[in-house]
């Protein structure tokens, strides 16, 4: 922790006034005057004092969320306790010094007043642009209560970091089932017990059972009550295949190097997109990143899945050296392979049943416009 | 605690407190009736629910017009208090309009500004003590006022900072700036320390602060109506006030009370000198002639000289007691003789004019009371005795006045209208006698020409302009022909000196109340006077005042209010405000510093004189010696480290105990479980600075299973510690050396694991 002080604007002019005042107290003795010189003098110090003075036991921990998404806000809190056992502070902003890569600094985090002995959380929202690792350096607690004229600071140097997930936007209804169907083999059961419509097996019947479910025909040939148990329907699966093989500089992309990054990353976009909307309809879902190291996790179903994956996208290092080698590995008979390319299609990898697109489709196959406005 | 709310109201009192504080030293009650109802009709309409600001253009053009009208002012009348009045108005003006403009930070923070400029510039008009208290109170009330301004302009700034970092089409999530419990008791707090450590701090500024001696009976700035010089161009100075200054009981030679025939003048400074170019009445060589009487509380009258002791025919006795006004002149209404205070205190006494001043003598403030022997018309053996600095009778022509149109004036006036058969110069060097009669006639007739109607008593000379070589009593005289007593006396001085005739402006004060109750005469502000001495003999100086006494006097009794009959309660506050505040110069400053001084070096004795019986009793106690003194610095030693050591385990057995639910352990149990499980707060410590710290309403495996979205590894690692932690806080396992060797590794392999960021 660094402690400074910092003369403000309104100091320097209340500086001027006093010295003023001091000019012509000492010029024009009136004791009257030369008392309201003295005020204003104290005023100075006292400034520096008493914002000096609440900051000595401060302190400040940040609590940086997990993950974030671009576009989206970032709140950050920040846990800020008064050690001391008689002082309060007052107007404590916190400001983030350094916030990097790609990310501008939030604006400052505002306590009005925490007591002694009390810990308060502050808010403030960043705004990341980019996917990846969001890093947040020291941060800075300052006040300049009471008067406004002399600051005093406290530096934290901290480290935190943050995980930005590509913005998946909502896609046109009914792209996704025309891309990827009822799955290759259509809806399938698993052989558990579940709500579903295959048959299973038989077992005697226990109360409690639905007498809907009760097989009557081989009741009546047993002589004892028999009901029928039927399987889990397994939703449809869909693999989403990122095809990053090809170095940035590689890509056959008009306006150079930042236009093919943008295409990377609209491929990412469009990776995510698909991917949150067929979990949205409850599809299993599976995600494959070809030319860079990336998850090798099966495909499943749920929130946690779709997190897990949106982190692998949004830990993708552009920077890395690619794979050009690298193939999709067997995905299941009957998973939809949706192949994900930056500039052009290479219909080699999925296989023969898979949708191929390009990043350059994303705009036409999605709903809201990129700062989000549907 | 509604910020915005407590803001205004503390505003506006500071702004009415401002604006009061500049009509007292106006001693002008419509500034504070007109612009105090303008500005809180500003601040609740414009701040209430419809909003009823002012256009900014209508704001602005207010301002300019105010600016533009006090720079004509200024250039209209350039004196420095005319121009502290402009810009004090055109201050006041400001507040006002600002009352009526929009709410935003800056607009608090110009407000407040021009408040204290106007308490500037009323504490560079007056030192009195109305002033003076509502100043302090502005003081007092614009702590709070800049702490909420604080508190609100950073909420303002912050809110507008978030907004300004929304990107287009999006919407800022609202966020609300945390207040903790008990705010308004923590900014009392606050405030009441910031008053009182502020006007600690301005005291000691307020003593150091580089002054010289005020000697003008009531502190520099203070309008009391006495002063010891007079400058005829600021005429703005005229107390008009019916403040009691002082009560004097007069104690004839049988000491009985009583009431004189006409007006009793009290001599306070006798000005012999006259600069043109300031246009000043002054003493000359005030302080050479001085010659120093102490007096005690029991030691009855300190005779001024030894001829003065035995002197016993027509000797009347004067008892003063100060109400408001606090100086360092002794007032006296004749010869002093003799001087008894019911103080140590030093007088000085001005060997030619018999000037009487307090010089102190180790005591701050000013004398309460005195009483002085005196006599009406001394014999010269007397004045010898008391003043043996006394110059010679002058010949006519070793007198004169240092403007020549005055002489011109008063040859002219002597020729037309003065005494006819004045003594010639060739029949006053025949007979050396006739100087005197020349001298009385001289003086009777200015006295009379002044006070016979051709001139006007007015307190107003806003007619009067200061130019290049222009004198004021030449414009009394020529031009004006009205003015007050200081002209007056100014003006019949300069035309004696100017006929050679040995002239001086005494100041002081007159009354003609006289209270038959408590048998006093009453003082008051508005009765400070100025008249003239006129040498008439060797020894011998006569009173003249040429001013109109019946015009003065209705002046005085036309001021008069109801509140007068009151102010008796306030006059101990008052003396006791101008003593020690107002009339706090120079020599104040030295006896302060003495006693400083003194107290310190007593201070300093005392502890030395402490440290050696404590020294000498160690050395009885334990009669070793040096060997005893290592033996007690030795065990004192060693019980500091035991008790550091102690400290540090318990306040690391408290930290432990806190981190694991375990508040309710004794201290030696707690200091036992920081050590097993060090190495989870080690841990937690490394979450910590990694930016995930585990918040303490999640359970440690739940964050352990949070983790997962940051690191794998991690995860795992801070798993296998928690299920550790579980095993010795509640399984009751005492980790082994090895054990506690394995969970270090752990902590080590979470640090690595969020030190490599994030990882599958």
């Amino acid at each position: 922790m660094r402690r400074r002080y910092h003369v403000r604007a309104p100091g320097v002019l209340y500086l001027l006034l006093v010295l003023a005042v001091g000019f012509v107290a000492a010029n024009r003795p009136g004791n009257l005057l030369v008392w309201v010189f003295a005020a204003m003098l104290s005023g100075v110090l006292l400034s520096g004092i008493l914002s000096g003075w609440p900051l000595m036991r401060l302190r400040v921990r940040r609590r940086v969320p997990a993950t974030g998404v671009v576009g989206e806000p970032l709140v950050l809190r920040y846990e800020v306790s008064q050690g001391s056992r008689a002082w309060s502070a007052f107007a404590v902003s916190v400001r983030e010094l350094r916030v990097g890569p790609h990310g501008a600094a939030p604006a400052p985090a505002f306590v009005r007043h925490v007591g002694p002995r009390e810990t308060v959380v502050a808010e403030s929202v960043a705004w990341p642009a980019r996917r990846g690792a969001l890093r947040f350096g020291p941060f800075r607690a300052e006040t300049a209560f009471p008067f406004g004229l002399i600051g005093k600071s406290v530096r934290f140097d901290d480290e935190a970091e943050c995980l930005v997930l590509p913005r998946a936007r909502a896609l046109r209804p009914g792209v996704l089932r025309e891309l990827a169907g009822e799955g290759r083999a259509g809806a399938a059961s698993r052989p558990r017990i579940g709500p579903g419509s295959d048959f299973l097996g038989l077992r005697e019947y226990r109360p409690g059972d639905s007498i809907r479910s009760v097989a009557w025909r081989r009741s009546s040939a047993g002589g004892e009550l028999a009901v029928i148990e039927r399987s889990m329907d397994a939703p449809p699966r869909v693999g989403v295949v990122l095809d990053l093989r090809r170095p940035t500089g590689a890509l056959r992309v008009e306006g150079g190097p930042s236009r093919a990054r943008e295409l990377e990353e609209d491929a990412i976009v469009l990776a995510a997109s698909l991917l949150q909307a067929a979990a949205s309809e409850g599809m299993e879902t599976s995600l494959a990143v070809l030319g860079l190291p990336g998850p090798a996790a099966g495909a499943r179903a749920g929130r946690r899945q779709l997190e897990r994956e949106l982190c692998a996208l949004a830990a993708l290092d552009l920077d890395a050296p690619r794979d050009a080698s690298a193939m999709v590995a067997e995905l299941g008979a009957r998973t939809s392979v949706i192949v994900v390319h930056v500039d052009r299609a290479d219909l080699s990898v999925g296989g023969p049943a898979s949708a191929h697109l390009v990043a350059g489709q994303l705009r036409a196959m999605s709903v809201d416009s990129e700062d989000g406005a549907r | 605690m509604n910020v915005g709310t407590w803001l205004s109201r503390s505003v506006l009192a500071a702004c009415m407190l401002a604006l009061a504080a500049f009509s007292a030293s106006q001693a002008d009650a419509w500034v504070l009736v007109v612009a105090g109802s303008v500005t809180v009709a500003g601040f609740t309409l414009s701040g209430g629910p419809r909003g009823l600001v002012l256009p900014a253009w209508a704001v602005r053009l207010s301002v300019l017009g105010g600016i533009a009208w006090g720079a004509l002012e200024v250039f209209a009348r350039p004196g420095a208090e005319d121009a502290a009045r402009a810009v004090g108005l055109v201050v006041a003006a400001g507040i006002c309009v600002k009352a009526w403009d929009r709410r935003v930070p800056s607009d608090w923070r110009q407000v407040l500004v021009l408040a204290m400029v106007l308490c500037a510039s009323a504490a560079l008009h007056s030192s009195d003590f109305l002033v003076g208290a509502l100043v302090i109170a502005f003081a007092a009330a614009l702590v709070p006022a800049a702490m909420l301004l604080q508190l609100h302009a950073g909420g303002e700034a912050v809110a507008a900072a978030r907004r300004a970092a929304v990107p287009a089409g999006r919407r800022a999530p609202a966020l609300e700036s945390p207040l903790g419990a008990a705010s308004a008791r923590g900014m009392r707090r606050v405030a009441t320390v910031g008053a009182v450590s502020g006007i600690g701090m301005s005291l000691v500024v307020f003593a150091v602060f580089p002054r010289e001696l005020a000697g003008d009976g009531g502190g520099r700035g203070r309008v009391s109506g006495f002063r010891p010089t007079i400058d005829l161009w600021s005429g703005g100075r005229i107390s008009q006030s019916s403040r009691v200054a002082m009560t004097v009981r007069l104690l004839d030679p049988q000491d009985r009370p009583g009431e004189l025939t006409m007006p009793l003048r009290m001599r306070g400074a006798v000005l012999d000198s006259y600069d043109p170019a300031e246009a000043r009445w002054s003493g000359s060589g005030r302080f050479s002639r001085i010659r120093r009487f102490r007096t005690e509380p029991s030691g009855g009258f300190e005779p001024l000289s030894q001829r003065a002791r035995e002197e016993r025919s027509n000797v009347w006795t004067q008892e003063v007691q100060m109400r408001s006004l606090a100086s360092d002149r002794v007032f006296s209404a004749w010869m002093p003789l003799a001087i008894a205070c019911d103080e140590t205190r030093i007088f000085g006494l001005d060997r030619r004019t018999a000037e009487l001043v307090d010089i102190g003598g180790g005591r701050l403030g000013r004398p309460g009371s005195y009483r002085i022997r005196m006599q009406a018309f001394p014999s010269a053996a007397i004045v010898q005795a008391v003043l043996p600095s006394s110059t010679p009778f002058p010949a006519a022509g070793d007198v004169g006045f240092p403007v020549p149109r005055v002489g011109e004036i008063a040859a002219r006036v002597l020729a037309e209208q003065g005494p006819e058969n004045l003594p010639t110069d060739a029949e006053i060097a025949e007979d050396p006698s006739l100087r005197r009669t020349r001298a009385r006639r001289i003086a009777a007739f200015f006295e009379s020409w002044l006070s016979g109607g051709g001139f006007r008593y007015s307190t107003d000379l806003s007619a009067y302009r200061r130019g290049e070589g222009d004198d004021p009593i030449v414009q009394f005289l020529d031009v004006h022909r009205a003015g007050h007593c200081e002209l007056f006396a100014s003006a019949m001085a300069a035309l004696c000196l100017a006929s050679g005739v040995e002239a001086r402006v005494v100041t002081g004060f007159i009354a003609t109340e006289y209270d038959g109750v408590s048998d006093r005469y009453v003082f008051r502000e508005s009765g400070a006077h100025a008249w003239v001495e006129v040498r008439v003999d060797e020894f011998q100086w006569m009173t003249f005042d040429p001013s109109p006494l019946a015009e003065l006097l209705a002046i005085q009794q036309a001021n008069r209010t109801w509140l007068d009959g009151f102010r008796w309660i306030l006059d101990p506050v008052e003396f006791t405000w101008n003593s020690r505040f107002a009339g706090f110069d120079a020599r104040a400053q030295a006896e302060l510093a003495d006693r400083a001084g003194e107290a310190t070096r007593a201070a300093q004795a005392w502890l030395a004189a402490r440290a050696r019986d404590a020294s000498a009793q160690a050395e009885r106690f334990f009669m070793q010696g040096a060997v005893g003194v290592a033996w007690v610095a030795s065990v004192a030693g060693t019980l500091a480290a035991v008790g550091g050591i102690l400290a540090v385990l318990a306040a690391r057995g408290r930290r432990a105990a806190s981190a694991l639910g375990a508040r309710r352990m004794g201290p030696v149990a707690r200091i036992a479980l920081a050590r097993d499980a060090g190495f989870y707060l080690e841990a937690l410590l490394v979450l910590d600075r990694a930016g995930v710290a585990k918040p303490a309403w999640r359970t440690p495996l739940a964050h352990a299973h949070e983790l997962r979205l940051r690191s794998l590894d991690a995860s795992e690692a801070f798993e296998a510690i928690v299920r550790r932690l579980y095993a010795i806080r509640f399984g009751g396992v005492r980790p082994t050396r090895g054990a506690r060797r394995e969970a270090d590794d752990l902590v080590a392999e979470l640090r690595r694991a969020l030190a490599d960021g994030y990882t599958r």
